[in-house]
């Protein structure tokens, strides 16, 4: 008999995605801080085993890192520098407002997906959200990395601690199941909770279709930057909500309390494009501003090659810094 | 501003509220899409509120104004009343189609006059608009309106026109224009013009000058385009047989008192009367073939008659029918008569008397009973067979196997059987009444009033001639004593009467035969008229008017005994008696001559169910003995009783009045015509000038089509700019470069 739990888990995590993920390791493009000997860069330079650099010796500075060979040929002090690789910390940051809640796709038998997916008949943004959370979550563990998981809207609804244990898989799992919300999204608020909770650095990926106001998402980045925390956002969209090619006049209804609004959508579809299209440029532009990783996913395509892609991205990334 | 369909007007406006309610229905029907970016498309919205709005309200317009424009132009409003436009409107165009028995008249180029009209009528449909409608009168009698309301179906009009024949029957032009008067008042709201086309080669045949037109369209409710066509003068010569006449009707083969003589009359007019040469045949079963008559025609002579001696090939009682025709001419359809004759072994009197017992009495005792017995059978050879009947004992048998009936004592007829008399008459029977000589008072006359309905008033009283009342000498001409007429004068000579029951001149219209000196009638003969009960029933309509009687009344005023007068023993008295009932009855049956177009209530029996035309076409009867439809064709027709199987023939001939063919001057016809309305006589060349008038200007319907055609273009090219198609192909192209960047990158990923 099959166990309702594994056959949940196995529906989020589609073996094709896993495929498409094994030949990569997830990478913090940021040193982060890890309690456990990983492939991680650590940010506590001349303790670990790895030589990164020299550098001028200063005042204060340790005297049994002094190179004393180069001290030997050019008459000067340097200061040896090692690099310790660590264990990443990973919070998925997944947004369960009411938006989410949203898909054009139907959903074919043994799709899997959430509540939200069955009631609708319908691959949720959340469902792709869940899916994409759980092919990241199973990575990271799976290369002994502590990951968390947090489920937001205007708050957050769901928080597990992380780890990198056993268990930990389930616990994500579970999380994941709690369907979207009917409220919206107060991305400020959450950064606010999460940073409190959360206070060593470590890798957010926040997966959320981002539809709220450009400047509080620069707030709630800029609150991650200022905590040297590492973010990516994988914006998550519809394809409908990317080419709106309705064509009939029809009533359209906010998902998250904005009203009816009845309108022939071939008359506002420019200019809901063009909307929609500044606003993730906004978006982009803001991440990118910080540093961040920013990529925008389509609910339609399968997990796999964006999250491959992100992380093709990444690895490229930081071996050209160890390069320079 | 007035509609040709005002209901479509209304309907117009009505259907404005089509597009409206189809708009508020479809947002009503529309299940809401759940929308997660729904702050893009609010941002979006309130940038272009004010112009979608403004877009669609014109859209709403344009198709108000299609839909409403759809009702107006298909309800042509006619604005020349509100003075809007000077534009012409739609017109309903009534022809009038000579078809009767002239119609059929040919050209030198065998061309028959009704053909004429029809190619006029069709090219005149030809040069109408589609929106223009025909409807179409027939005038040979009865006039027909063959297709009314008016008909915007041309093709099927021109169709119908040309399955028109000539037909036999008179042309009736008042009741077609009549017919014409009905449609337009009934249908003439719908029309701007109205078109009166007469077709018609108005010779004398079709139109009588000298019997005036009604003023037809006195006080119509619609102004008239009255036209007509110019009426022929080209010569058309045509013969036809007016007449045929047997001197007989009821045959007594192998009596010689004239039966089996026939006369053919025959007529020439319309062409030059110059010399010429006539055959005419008579044919029919039942007599052995005859030599046909020439007539050898003088210069100027129109009227011919020949005569025919008939040898009867059967015997019995039965009837025969004989046709007499002519050569082809111009006109064929009057080259032929029919009639029929019926041949009889005897002739059944009943004798109304008290019988005598006894001996015989003594010639100055004799009554008018035995007298008459002598004068009518008087040797057992005789072809008249006399019964005997007690008037107190009259009963409906007597009478259904009587030809005639002699009622010498009408004072002794009980109420009941003056009603079976007058069936008896009615039914064609020939009834001779005289005076009871034994009384003085005869309050029974009362029942030649009001039960026969006879046009006579006979005095109560006898009157006394104490010196003797002789006959005139003048004797007015009678068909009834046709035969002896030439012989009258020495016969009547010695005849006196001293008792007379005279009619009271003053209130009669009598008829009559014998007149004695001063003017009193002595026989007179007449045919029933309606009873005085149906003649007080305001409520008689002509369905419902009882059949006419086809019998005859012959009154003769004094008893013919000798205590009356000297008649009974006079030479005069034979033959007078036998005449009555020979050449009586004879008149009885020419009264069942019968014309084409008419449809009358036949006096034929209860046995006769249907009636079977020439060519087999069967005439039911209803319950008035009509025919249920006009006879449409001239020949003999067959009697069929309930079985089907034949129990007489009657004859139907063509009126030849209606088939002369002279021509009549314009200036004639335009004058006659004038009667009915304000008549132009169009030119052949011109068929269509009236119409040319009438369409004066553009049509309002064709304006508002093309600017509906207008109206249907902008709300195209408005829905297609309004709905933003157009831009779809351009944003797909820039949202799929976006979409097909995203997966080209992880493409490129997930192949290293």
């Amino acid at each position: 008999m099959v166990d309702s739990q594994t056959l949940r888990a196995e529906q989020y995590l589609a073996p094709e995605t896993l495929a498409q993920l094994s030949p990569f390791e997830l990478r913090a493009k940021m040193i982060v801080e890890g309690v456990m000997s990983g492939s991680h860069r650590s940010p506590y330079q001349g303790m670990a085993v790895e030589f990164a650099q020299h550098r001028q010796y200063v005042a204060g500075d340790d005297l049994k890192h002094l190179d004393w060979k180069v001290f030997g040929r050019t008459d000067k002090l340097y200061v040896k520098q090692y690099q310790q690789e660590t264990n990443l910390d990973i919070i998925l940051m997944i947004d369960a407002s009411a938006s989410m809640n949203y898909g054009s796709m139907t959903i074919k038998k043994n799709w899997g997906g959430t509540e939200a997916s069955r009631k609708r008949h319908a691959w949720t943004k959340y469902d792709h959200a869940t899916a994409t959370a759980t092919a990241i979550a199973y990575l990271c563990l799976h290369q002994q990395d502590r990951v968390g998981v947090c489920v937001y809207a205007e708050e957050i609804k769901t928080l597990v601690g992380r780890s990198s244990g056993q268990g930990q898989w389930r616990r994500i799992i579970n999380a994941l199941s709690t369907h979207p919300v009917e409220t919206g999204t107060d991305i400020v608020k959450v950064t606010e909770q999460i940073l409190g909770k959360i206070t060593n650095r470590a890798l957010f990926i926040f997966i959320s279709d981002f539809f709220e106001e450009s400047e509080a998402i620069r707030q709630a980045l800029a609150r991650f930057r200022h905590r040297k925390n590492d973010v990516v956002l994988l914006q998550t969209l519809d394809r409908q909500e990317m080419q709106f090619s309705f064509t009939q006049p029809s009533p359209f209804e906010g998902l998250e309390g904005e009203g009816r609004l009845r309108i022939d959508p071939r008359a506002l579809r420019k200019s809901y494009l063009d909307a929609l299209e500044a606003h993730n440029k906004t978006v982009s532009k803001v991440a990118l501003g910080f540093g961040f990783d920013y990529q925008r996913v389509d609910t339609h395509e399968p997990v796999g090659p964006a999250l491959t892609h992100l992380l093709a991205r990444r690895n490229a990334f930081i071996k050209r810094s160890k390069m320079g | 501003m007035t509609f040709v369909t005002a209901g479509l007007a209304v309907a117009g406006l009505i259907s404005i509220a089509i597009p409206i309610l189809i708009h508020l229905l479809s947002r009503q029907r529309r299940r809401p899409i759940e929308w997660a970016a729904m702050r893009f498309l609010l941002e979006a919205f309130k940038k272009h509120r004010r112009r979608l709005q403004i877009e669609q309200l014109l859209l709403l317009l344009v198709r108000c104004l299609i839909v409403a424009l759809i009702g107006f132009a298909l309800a042509r409003p006619l604005l020349e009343d509100a003075g809007v436009l000077n534009v012409g409107g739609s017109r309903a165009v009534f022809l009038v189609i000579d078809d009767g028995l002239a119609s059929g008249v040919t050209d030198d180029e065998r061309t028959v006059a009704l053909e004429h009209h029809l190619s006029q009528a069709i090219e005149l449909i030809e040069a109408l608009d589609a929106g223009d409608s025909v409807a179409v009168m027939t005038a040979s009698r009865p006039a027909k309106a063959l297709l009314s309301p008016p008909s915007s179906d041309h093709r099927a009009v021109v169709e119908l026109l040309r399955a028109l024949k000539p037909q036999q029957s008179p042309t009736d032009l008042p009741g077609s224009l009549a017919l014409v008067r009905e449609a337009a008042d009934e249908y003439g709201d719908n029309y701007d013009h109205l078109l009166v086309y007469l077709l018609s080669e108005f010779r004398s045949g079709s139109s009588s000058l000298n019997v005036p037109l009604n003023d037809i369209f006195k006080d119509a409710d619609h102004d008239l385009t009255l036209l007509a066509s110019p009426p022929s003068q080209v010569a058309a010569a045509n013969m036809q047989i007016v007449g045929i006449e047997p001197v007989r009707n009821l045959v007594l083969p192998g009596v010689l008192d004239g039966s089996g003589q026939l006369a053919v009359k025959v007529e020439r007019h319309g062409g030059a009367l110059g010399n010429a040469v006539s055959t005419v045949r008579l044919t029919g079963d039942g007599i052995e073939k005859l030599t046909p008559r020439v007539i050898e025609w003088e210069p100027g002579q129109s009227e011919a008659q020949v005569e025919f001696s008939l040898k009867f090939a059967v015997s019995g009682n039965r009837e025969i029918g004989l046709t007499a025709s002519l050569e082809n001419d111009a006109l064929n359809a009057d080259n032929q008569r029919h009639v029929v004759l019926e041949l009889r072994n005897r002739i059944r009197t009943l004798l109304i008397d008290r019988r005598s017992f006894g001996f015989d009495p003594s010639l100055d005792e004799m009554h008018a009973g035995q007298w008459i017995n002598r004068a009518l059978e008087p040797t057992e050879e005789s072809p008249i067979e006399v019964v005997n009947v007690e008037p107190a004992s009259l009963g409906v048998i007597d009478l259904r196997t009587a030809d005639v009936a002699v009622l010498s004592r009408p004072d002794l007829l009980i109420d009941e059987s003056w009603t079976l008399l007058r069936d008896f008459v009615d039914r064609g029977g020939l009834l001779i009444i005289l005076p009871p000589g034994e009384i003085n008072v005869h309050p029974w006359v009362e029942h030649i009033h009001d039960e026969l309905a006879l046009p006579w008033r006979i005095n109560l009283e006898v009157k006394e001639h104490a010196g003797g009342l002789a006959l005139a000498n003048e004797q007015p001409s009678s068909e009834l004593l046709r035969m002896i007429s030439s012989d009258l004068e020495a016969l009547i000579a010695p005849v006196i009467a001293y008792r007379t029951l005279p009619i009271d001149l003053e209130q009669s219209q009598s008829d009559s035969v014998l007149v004695f000196e001063g003017g009193s009638p002595m026989v007179s003969i007449a045919a029933p008229g309606m009873k005085v009960a149906e003649r007080e029933d305001d409520e008689l309509t002509s369905e419902r008017r009882p059949a006419p009687s086809y019998g005859l009344v012959v009154y003769i005023a004094v008893a013919p005994q000798l205590n009356w007068t000297s008649l009974p023993a006079k030479p005069l008295m034979l033959p007078l008696f036998q005449e009555i009932v020979r050449q009586g009855l004879s008149l009885t049956r020419a009264g069942h001559r019968l014309q084409v177009g008419e449809r009358p209530a036949l006096a034929l029996g209860p046995v006769v169910r249907d009636l079977e035309d020439p060519e087999g076409e069967l005439y039911p009867l209803d319950a008035m003995s009509r025919p249920q439809s006009s006879f449409a064709r001239a020949g003999l027709y067959t009697l069929l009783d309930q079985a089907s199987q034949e129990v007489g023939l009657i004859s139907v001939n063509v009126d030849p009045a209606s088939g002369r063919t002279e021509t009549q001057s314009a200036a004639g016809v335009s004058d006659w015509l004038n009667a009915s309305g304000d008549w132009e006589l169009f030119e052949p060349d011109d068929l269509n000038a009236a119409l040319q008038v009438t369409k004066a200007g553009s049509s309002l319907a064709g304006i508002l089509l093309w600017i509906l055609l207008a109206l249907v273009l902008l709300e195209t090219l408005l829905a297609r700019w309004f709905s933003h198609a157009f831009r779809a192909s351009a944003e797909d192209e820039r949202f799929g470069g976006i979409r097909a960047s995203v997966n080209k990158r992880t493409a490129k990923v997930a192949s290293i």
